[in-house]
């Protein structure tokens, strides 16, 4: 017997519950030292805290404004004060409060992206993993202040809030995306992401990982960078 | 540099507290089961989504005090019980006035049909379940998680936080109990369906 569910319904309902986690992930965080302890308390360190959680109010929302872009119709993201720009690899929204909300589920169009980003005022620099590019080298501690992340199994991808005021002047965020294992297309997404403290980061053959076969599913730009709406 | 891969499976309920993630991982796993468990025991759309909501705001409440005792569902589907049996003890104005989460606020029109087409088909639970208020609290309660939910014995346990072999003692003594009685329902399709489930899964 087919059971009708209440699709809106049930990802309202989420997006609502998702609000309701904040406080308490902020508990959770307070409970692990070995990574609180890492490294000097530099005073962005310190607000890290603070920033997590308004990351995960942010995310909650990035569910809603990712909905919008990705799965529900223009006026809904309308609804959300949100303006979209879509592909169907990626998205980038840029939010009242200055966050910029990022999602990607595919590996296509790593240049758009980036244009996008920077367009939106977010130092970046996107690239697809590849036998000659397997890292952007050390991270800085700002990668905590300035991003977090959560990967959504509604979306099948990934939602990134970037503060973009989190990067001090000269630092970059570096994305690089790939399908794990061996970048072929039904891999699992993979995200590997930081912020850098260069304005010009080199990507490198990754010495820690095994090398990876000419990516299939990353081609080509196929995709135009210009808002096209997504369908999925 | 921070590596990032998806979860490989849905999360235990002690995580979802602590990641976005896998509170969405585990909503998605277990939505279906909440909404079939509420629309077996209450007929209106926007209780039901109250009630679901309920359920969830609930479970992220009591998730940090989790023991791993059975499986996720069990745990959940226990949460949904004493949600539902607060319901029946408290009139509809005071839930308002408790609640987290306001389902219904969440609903539009095309949700609530759909809503209503899914309690609609759980109706012959529903009448089974009017069926065994004649039974004991405990007895009723294995009863309903076994032949209306489809739990096995041990999830019923489980979800009762009680013993297997004290879960399969009341089941025993409901069986007993309800062949005793007249069937309240007038529903004949639901008297056929009462004599078939009543033995458990193992």
């Amino acid at each position: 017997m087919t059971r009708p569910i209440p699709e809106g319904f049930k990802h309202r309902l989420l997006l609502e519950l998702a609000e309701q986690i904040p406080e308490q992930a902020g508990g959770h965080l307070a409970a692990r030292p070995a990574v609180l302890s890492s490294g000097p308390r530099s005073p962005m360190w310190r607000r890290r805290p603070f920033l997590a959680g308004a990351g995960a109010v942010a995310a909650a929302g990035v569910i809603a404004g990712a909905l919008a872009a990705g799965a529900a119709s223009p006026p809904m993201a309308k609804a959300h004060g949100q303006t979209p720009f879509t592909t169907a690899a990626w998205t980038v929204t840029t939010k009242p409060d200055g966050s910029v909300v990022v999602t990607i589920r595919d590996t296509r169009d790593p240049a758009g992206l980036q244009a996008k980003l920077r367009a939106a005022e977010v130092p970046a620099v996107v690239r697809v993993a590849s036998p000659s590019c397997g890292t952007f080298g050390g991270a800085t501690q700002e990668t905590y202040s300035a991003l977090t992340e959560t990967y959504s199994q509604y979306l099948k991808g990934w939602l990134f809030v970037v503060h973009p005021d989190g990067i001090q002047p000269g630092h970059t965020l570096t994305i690089l995306i790939q399908r794990y294992p061996n970048g072929q297309p039904g891999g699992q997404l993979e995200v590997t992401s930081g912020v850098v403290a260069t304005s010009h980061p080199q990507c490198r053959p990754d010495p820690g990982q095994p090398a990876l076969p000419a990516p299939t599913a990353t081609a080509p730009s196929d995709v135009p960078s210009s808002a096209v709406p997504s369908s999925s | 540099m921070r590596r990032r891969r998806p979860p490989d499976s849905v999360p235990g309920p002690r995580a979802i507290t602590a990641d976005r993630a896998a509170f969405e991982a585990f909503y998605l796993a277990h939505f279906d089961e909440v909404l079939g468990f509420v629309a077996r025991r209450v007929a209106d759309a926007h209780t039901a989504a109250d009630l679901t909501a309920e359920v969830f705001a609930t479970a992220l409440d009591a998730a940090p005090s989790y023991r791993g005792e059975g499986t996720a569902g069990a745990w959940l589907t226990g949460i949904a019980r004493h949600v539902v049996a607060a319901e029946y003890r408290r009139a509809s104005r005071d839930r308002a006035a408790v609640q987290r989460v306001n389902g219904r606020r969440l609903l539009d029109a095309d949700d609530i049909s759909r809503l209503e087409e899914r309690i609609d088909a759980e109706r012959e639970a529903r009448a089974l379940c009017r069926q065994m208020q004649q039974l004991p609290e405990s007895q009723r309660a294995v009863l309903e998680l076994i032949v209306i939910d489809g739990l096995s014995l041990p999830e019923s346990a489980a979800a009762l936080g009680v013993a297997p072999v004290t879960a399969r003692v009341r089941l025993h003594r409901a069986r007993r109990a309800l062949r005793q009685f007249p069937p309240a329902s007038q529903d004949s399709r639901s008297t056929r369906t009462a004599a078939a489930p009543l033995e458990a899964r193992p």
